[in-house]
């Protein structure tokens, strides 16, 4: 079993830099269809280029060459690591500083996939019991608003009330960023951006586990299990949860998407120093490197998850393991 | 059950007691730590790229030290320099001596060597970076005589040269030979400045100590941490809860106005930019002078001032900050609305109902402008004001770059001008027309002989009171054109969380950030008051 588990996983991890590369050329393709003027993007305002500017922009994206070969000399740079230099960051390499701001992001999506998923089960297991009950009335109104509201306006709310009325929590940042040594996230700083971002997901988690295991302790064999008297606790742990669990990975392979992408507004909210807030900048510079390495590094991520989510999808259910990717 | 119901109430009570107290109240650091905040990240810390928040009079984090740097009173003082230097009678040299007991943070000497290469960098092509186009198009060469003593060589005489000695001075010996646009060097600095650079966390904190040999003796402050803060809001709290002791980013006076009778917090205000509505003469609707002069008139500039908070703004008649050398006494602008309907009648455009209409065609034109607090509330008045004679506009924020394109394609806008130091620095890129093609300068696409004599006069002549005159002229051909309606200028608001001797701002200060002008300029010298005995 687990050799058809390490087959699979080779196999996947081998087309990843086909993906990867899929990746790249729509991303490549939307710089070339972008209405961003390269001049402009790398002097910011584009104010006669300079030699060493026009030497680098012809370096990075070859322009005089024909689209293809455009993307093949950028694809050849990418694979050698070279993603260009940011002008936003100084000069400095992408991919060195993408490196430097993946952590903080990473934790942050991390921390709200655990809440998510394990807030998601247990609040949709409890409504799905106690159906029609107050407690289910709690979680469908609270999972209606979280597909409802934007996140920024949940992640404010939250800042106002925890951070500023009560001072229980930091406002912003990844630490307290006044002492000498600060680690790359502390606890306290994590909280409430990472409550901030499950709660975009939370909703869609939990209705999802509700109507799931309802309809699972409708089928035959719940309903077997409980004429043989089994508990009710019993049926739902033993017989009907794991049932109900495997589209769930499924939808965690899917949200994680979410999750990556709804980094940008909550950690310019919460002033997170990770990959969200650097898109926006890098958006906002019309950084055009810059862009492109956080929309790769982004994509690779999302990949890597849904890689993830498949392999557990097979740990969960045997039947899927010897099946075809 | 009724016991279950009591403890509910008692848990409600308790989280709406705590909900009505205050956060933790603003703590001044112990330590001698002082945390800034800005609203941008820096991208590059080397100060011959220039402002890292696009604009280019040179400002410069306070772990560099520049030949000269602006004083109280925005005129130049002596920093590496000896003294402050005098340029040749011509106008077209000056030498500048530089102290013999400053000395990089590894410990080497600054030299006129240091101070001819940092200007060398900038004068060069392979260099990316905006001084040179703007601020050095003057500056032909530079020399060190002695390790002491450097000069500089003009192509023509600029008066407003030693406004330009504010850059920042890098080490030769650690730069030399290497690609600048690339160093390592830019975010990772070694200066001579106040300060000594620590650490550079990308989107968190630079970190800054004392640099206790500095040539002016060690600074009041032992270490700063400036932070990133784009978001007003989350500044505001950040000072609420303590994380913050400084907002240098500047609050919308509303926003200010909660700090300032509150104990703990100091609120500073300094005039700042002027705003302006500029109508591009290569749109067909404000071709013509008189149109533009209605629209002019049709705005209500006091109105607009008044929108602001009471006190925290003024009207502007022309191009130069109120109480500038360069700005006349006597009043341009005014307010009109019957005027303008007779210039525009006689323009051809008649009122159809609420409208102005000629040819079949109403007078409508979108106002591009970038969001912000005195943005917002003004284009959305002038939409009104404007309305009152029949024209229709169309507000629409953009961000920076579209913004630039759609003004090059003849959209009017909001502009704001921050130029609080010499006119020479800017008004040439605004208004003259060499630049009437280019997607950054002169923005109204103005193209008036008369307009370039008076710019070439201002930025060449000598003598202050020949510079007066030509300044005073350049305002009134810019009132009769019309494309640039100066509206008002507003103060920037700073709010300060501790308790720090030794603020002395300038008197005025165009965008509103920077270290080495505005409310930082003098941040040597501010330190942490003792705690109260009391």
């Amino acid at each position: 079993m687990l050799r058809g588990l390490a087959r699979i996983t080779l196999r996947r991890l081998l087309a990843l830099p086909l993906v990867v590369i899929a990746v790249a050329a729509m991303t490549f393709l939307l710089v070339a269809l972008s209405p961003f003027d390269l001049g402009h993007a790398y002097t910011q305002g584009g104010r006669g280029l300079s030699g060493a500017e026009a030497d680098e922009i012809a370096r990075v994206w070859n322009l005089d060459g024909p689209v293809h070969e455009q993307f093949l000399h950028w694809l050849g740079n990418l694979v050698r690591g070279d993603l260009g230099n940011s002008r936003l960051l100084g000069g400095q390499p992408v991919l060195e500083q993408i490196g430097a701001r993946l952590a903080p992001s990473a934790i942050l999506v991390g921390t709200a996939l655990a809440i998510t998923v394990i807030g998601g089960l247990g609040a949709g297991v409890a409504a799905a019991l106690f159906r029609g009950r107050t407690v289910d009335r709690l979680v469908r109104t609270a999972s209606h608003l979280s597909t409802a509201a934007p996140s920024f306006w949940i992640g404010l709310l939250l800042l106002w009330f925890f951070s500023l009325r009560l001072g229980w929590l930091p406002p912003g940042g990844a630490s307290d960023l006044r002492a000498e040594d600060v680690p790359t996230v502390a606890p306290r700083h994590l909280i409430l951006p990472a409550v901030t971002l499950a709660a975009t997901q939370f909703g869609w988690f939990a209705m999802f586990v509700r109507s799931r295991l309802l309809e699972v302790l409708r089928s035959d064999h719940v309903l077997f299990a409980e004429s043989l008297g089994h508990g009710r606790f019993r049926i739902v742990a033993r017989h009907a949860l794991p049932d109900a669990l495997l589209p769930f990975l499924t939808l965690v392979g899917t949200h994680l998407a979410e999750l990556i992408g709804g980094t940008i507004l909550v950690e310019s909210v919460f002033a997170w120093p990770g990959l969200g807030r650097l898109t926006v900048d890098a958006a906002r510079a019309t950084d055009l490197p810059l862009l492109v390495g956080v929309t790769l590094a982004g994509s690779v991520l999302i990949v890597f998850g849904n890689l993830l989510a498949d392999l557990s999808y097979r740990i969960v259910d045997p039947r899927l393991r010897e099946a075809s990717p | 059950m009724p016991r279950r119901r009591r403890s509910a109430l008692l848990l409600v009570a308790a989280l709406l007691l705590a909900a009505c107290s205050p956060g933790s109240d603003p703590t001044a650091s112990a330590d001698g730590t002082l945390v800034i905040a800005v609203d941008a990240e820096p991208s590059n810390l080397n100060p011959i790229f220039g402002d890292v928040y696009g604009t280019i009079y040179g400002d410069h984090w306070p772990m560099f030290s520049s030949l000269l740097d602006h004083g109280p009173d925005l005129e130049p003082v002596p920093d590496l320099a000896v003294e402050v230097p005098a340029l040749s009678d011509d106008g077209t040299s000056v030498t500048v001596t530089v102290r013999d007991d400053a000395r990089w943070h590894d410990g080497e000497p600054v030299t006129a060597g240091d101070v001819a290469f940092t200007y060398r960098s900038i004068l060069d092509p392979s260099v990316a970076t905006s001084l040179r186009g703007l601020l050095f198009d003057s500056l032909e060469s530079v020399e060190a005589v002695d390790d002491h003593r450097v000069r500089f060589d003009l192509n023509r005489p600029d008066p407003a040269f030693l406004d330009k000695l504010t850059i920042g001075i890098v080490p030769a010996h650690l730069l030399e030979g290497t690609d600048l646009n690339t160093a390592a060097f830019n975010r990772n600095p070694i200066g001579s400045g106040p300060f000594v650079f620590e650490e550079f966390r990308p989107g968190e904190r630079i970190v800054m100590t004392a640099n206790p040999d500095h040539h002016d003796g060690a600074p009041g402050l032992d270490r700063i941490v400036v932070r990133f803060i784009a978001d007003d809001a989350a500044r505001i709290a950040e000072l609420e809860s303590g994380g913050v002791d400084v907002d240098a980013a500047g609050l919308s006076s509303r926003a200010a106005e909660r700090f300032r009778d509150r104990d703990g917090f100091d609120v500073v205000s300094i005039p700042g930019d002027l705003l302006t509505l500029t109508l591009p003469v290569t749109n067909p609707l404000f071709e013509e002078a008189r149109v533009r002069q209605a629209i002019g008139l049709a705005i209500d500039r006091q109105k607009l001032v008044d929108g602001l908070a009471a006190g925290s703004g003024r009207i502007v008649d022309g191009p130069f900050f109120p109480d500038h050398w360069a700005a006349p006494d006597e009043p341009s602008s005014a307010f009109d609305p019957d005027t303008a309907r007779a210039e525009l009648q006689d323009a051809g455009w008649e009122l159809d109902g609420d409208h102005l209409v000629r040819d079949g065609q109403r007078f409508r034109f979108d106002l591009v402008y970038g969001h912000g607090n005195v943005t917002d509330t003004a284009a959305l008045a002038i939409r009104d004001m404007l309305a009152d004679v029949g024209i229709e506009v169309r507000p629409e924020t953009l961000e920076h770059g579209p913004m630039v394109e759609r003004v090059h394609a003849g959209a009017a806008s909001l502009q704001s001008l921050g130029n609080a130091y010499d006119p020479a620095l800017d008004v040439f890129e605004m208004y003259h027309s060499s630049l009437a093609d280019d997607p950054d300068g002169n923005v109204a696409r103005i193209e008036d002989e008369a307009i370039d004599a008076a710019i070439e006069r201002g930025r060449t002549a000598l003598d202050r009171d020949d510079r007066i005159e030509a300044y005073h002229e350049l305002q009134r051909l810019l009132t009769e054109q019309g494309s640039w309606q100066y509206l008002l200028q507003a103060d920037a608001h700073y709010v300060i969380g501790a308790d720090v001797e030794g603020i002395s701002p300038q008197p005025r200060e165009g965008h509103n950030h920077g270290f080495s002008r505005g409310l930082l300029w003098n941040l040597a010298s501010w330190r942490i008051a003792p705690p109260d005995p009391a």
